[in-house]
């Protein structure tokens, strides 16, 4: 998948989520609505995970601090290149 | 600790039916939301929700014509 499919999935899943969340605040009980935020969130994690490994971090705390702080390395964006 | 008028029990942990028990006259009721199967995720994010049952878009023009036209 390339950057623009990943992050248009996680788009769509982070809508879903929000979508969830609406309405479990009122059917905290609803098990299929809890079976199905269980899923989404788990699916976004995953997209977010793939996203970063190959275009690197969206937000600073997905940036690496083992030796070189990967956060500067993609285009900043005022640079012509990030858009 | 939270509590609703509507309480049933059903299978899907979901204990809130649309209308209260009782429903005196006089006074107005706003269905309350029952689960549905929702739209896939693509559909979802264009279509502004994932209910369907929510998915009510302004037509911009009147159903049915008219007396006036």
């Amino acid at each position: 998948m390339n950057g623009n499919n990943l992050m248009r999935a996680i788009q769509m899943y982070d809508f879903y989520l929000d979508e969830l969340n609406l309405y479990l605040d009122t059917h905290p009980n609803d098990r299929q609505a809890l079976a199905m935020f269980k899923k989404y969130n788990e699916l976004r994690t995953a997209a977010y995970e793939a996203y970063v490994k190959k275009y690197g971090p969206v937000t600073v705390d997905q940036s690496s601090t083992d030796s070189h702080f990967n956060w500067v390395d993609s285009p900043w964006p005022w640079e012509r290149s990030a858009n | 600790m939270y509590n609703n008028a509507n309480l049933l029990n059903n299978n899907n942990g979901n204990e809130l039916s649309a209308f209260p028990a009782e429903t005196p006259i006089g006074m107005c009721y706003v269905p309350f939301q029952q689960w549905e199967i929702p739209y896939a995720e693509n559909i979802a994010l264009e279509r502004g929700t994932i209910f369907p049952s929510l998915d009510l878009p302004f037509l911009g023009k009147e159903i049915s014509d008219n007396e006036r036209k």
